[in-house]
């Protein structure tokens, strides 16, 4: 490590590379759309939310749970409505099989034609339990259905790009704080230099 | 090679990959912070009666990391933007928000700003400048420094500069070197258990070992006062994290009984300390390595927790060229925290860059159908603890240690 400067350069490309080949060719699903959380709310009867994905092939949500002291064991069912209100997709499950707090994934197949449909996401209890659990929504007050929808990847080559493009928007979506940032490099790099 | 260029390239470095990379951690102390600048003084009994600002999570530290973060918070929140408070509320995986690189990178400023002096107080303890360069390249280039700050953002560099900078002031002002172990106690507790071996090492006499740790003790103390009286305040802080881990190690003796192995190594080397060391600032480093080590060795620990030692670990592989157990450690410790069952200690740290990488299961889930990941995890760890071991061993040995 005779150069601390190249081996630090180095580093960094070495974890900007992690992360390019692993969301290049690791990561199979994309994010679609996100809904966050803000709070918790006690599942009563139903809890549903209605999106219109961005892109075909929808195949996980995932929606925060929480099971506080892991006591319910409530029967649960996740449920993926078309516009119709028809189920699209069905998953039951336990209380017994949440955690506090816990990310349930629940995935499925693909909906090859899911851009641009309206689709609910609706959480039910079949069963309930003394000890309810409780779901993540964005507040209290409008108590909406918090979730991220993720979509299947269709294929390595539009994967790069889509990454590329992520990282470009992000870049130019804040171009005055990296206009600084590189500014704030050039000067380290330039001090350094006259050391 | 100069020093300062050394400096340079790991602040570089640090800033270069700051903004890209995220862990909750972070997140969540600026967003319950936050709530000092609206004047609330006792946060965990605030957090206690308002569950519905606990989205989060509680406030699981001592009071004066939050009163640091509270004052951070205000130039933070500045140059932020007006959406900053918001994002901070949401949840953990709020990462597709426009802003999250400058976001990332104003909340690590600070701490990667201590962990370069920190750097640079560790020049202090050797004189050789192909030393001095190795010291520097060890502290900023090593994996852990890299994960726990550059990566995660964790802040225990705070505390750790403290510590440090106690080792230095322990031999000529070790009423100093107490108060600076009872206010980084205020941050994070863990400076606590180094502070009985401060007040042995600064004399021979007993009067005045005690008068310096009843300084150590009493600033910790006058920052937890304020809070003794908050059920929450015990329940969030005193009783979680180390302070039960430490107890986990334990040889059964039947009926419900162990013998705590942490413990016990703890007061051996306090007796140690006590008999042959006492009076002896000189002899500190030993100590101050060893401790902290315990928390890493023999617990199963944070990430971060691998920080508190680390500086002392850099300076005792340096003086005796033990690169060898060094690597052992490392390499350890990187295989125990990446099969950690927690996306956000692996693949997560990558969220900024691509959400996507929130839909894949931890390394260790995917490896459960070929090998046993708490097994690997285990033999890790070993690896980890000899390799500790053996620079402990080597540090108390040589006692060629002078600063």
């Amino acid at each position: 490590m005779k150069n601390s400067f190249i081996t630090s350069i180095i580093l960094a490309l070495s974890l900007f590379g992690i992360s390019f080949v692993v969301s290049a060719f690791i990561v199979r699903n994309r994010l679609d759309t996100q809904f966050p959380g803000g709070d918790f709310l006690v599942v009563e009867e139903s809890i549903e939310r209605t999106f219109t994905p961005r892109n075909d092939f929808l195949n996980i949500i995932f929606i925060t749970l929480k099971n506080p002291n892991l006591k319910s064991s409530a029967q649960m069912r996740f449920n993926l409505l078309d516009e119709k209100g028809e189920v699209l997709r069905q998953i039951d499950f336990s209380g017994r099989n949440v955690e506090d707090p816990a990310k349930m994934r629940f995935q499925f197949e693909p909906i090859s034609d899911s851009r641009g449909r309206p689709l609910t996401v609706r959480l039910e209890v079949v069963s309930a339990h003394k000890d309810p659990i409780l779901v993540s929504v964005n507040d209290r007050f409008r108590r909406d259905l918090a979730f991220a929808a993720y979509y299947r990847k269709p294929g390595k080559l539009a994967a790069v790009k889509d990454t590329t493009s992520f990282w470009k928007g992000h870049v130019l979506g804040d171009i005055a704080f990296f206009s600084i940032w590189a500014v704030l490099l050039g000067t380290i790099a330039l001090a350094r230099r006259k050391t | 090679m100069n020093l300062k260029k050394t400096l340079f390239a790991a602040a570089f470095f640090y800033f270069l990959i700051a903004p890209f990379f995220f862990h909750p951690d972070l997140k969540t102390i600026f967003y319950l912070s936050q709530f000092f600048k609206n004047g609330v003084f006792d946060i965990y009994a605030f957090i206690a009666q308002n569950p519905d600002k606990a989205l989060l999570g509680p406030f699981v530290y001592p009071p004066l990391a939050y009163f640091l973060f509270g004052v951070l918070f205000v130039p933070v929140k500045l140059l932020a933007g007006a959406d900053f408070v918001s994002w901070l509320g949401r949840g953990n995986e709020a990462v597709a928000a426009v802003s999250i690189f400058r976001y990332l990178f104003l909340m690590k400023l600070p701490i990667i700003l201590a962990h370069l002096a920190t750097g640079a107080l560790l020049l202090r303890f050797l004189k050789d400048k192909e030393d001095r360069r190795l010291i520097l390249l060890l502290w900023f280039f090593n994996p852990v420094s890299i994960y726990v700050i550059g990566l995660m953002g964790q802040f225990d560099v705070i505390p750790v500069m403290a510590s440090v900078l106690a080792l230095i002031v322990l031999g000529k002002r070790p009423y100093l070197a107490a108060l600076l172990l009872g206010l980084a106690a205020g941050i994070k507790t863990y400076p606590l258990l180094l502070l009985p071996f401060v007040a042995v090492l600064s004399s021979k006499k007993w009067q005045e070992q005690i008068k310096v740790f009843a300084v150590g003790a009493f600033v910790y103390l006058l920052a937890i006062a304020p809070f003794l009286k908050t059920q929450a305040f015990y329940q969030s802080t005193l009783v979680s994290g180390l302070s039960q881990r430490i107890f986990d190690l334990g040889l059964p003796l039947g009926f419900g009984e162990r013998i705590l192995v942490i413990p016990a190594i703890i007061i051996a080397l306090f007796i140690f300390c006590w008999r042959r060391d006492a009076g002896k600032p000189q002899a500190a480093l030993p100590y101050f390595l060893s401790i902290p080590l315990l928390a890493v060795a023999g617990t199963h620990f944070h990430p971060q927790w691998a920080l508190w030692a680390l500086p002392f670990l850099i300076l005792a592989t340096v003086k005796h060229k033990l690169y060898p157990a060094a690597s052992l450690f490392f390499l350890g410790w990187l295989a125990v925290v990446l099969l950690f069952n927690d996306s956000f200690l692996t693949w997560g740290l990558f969220a900024a860059l691509d959400p996507g990488v929130l839909s894949l299961m931890p390394p260790a889930e995917l490896i459960r159908s070929f090998f046993d990941p708490l097994l690997l995890q285990s033999l890790a760890h070993t690896v980890l603890a000899v390799g500790a071991g053996w620079i402990t061993w080597s540090a108390f040995t040589s006692r060629t240690y002078e600063k």
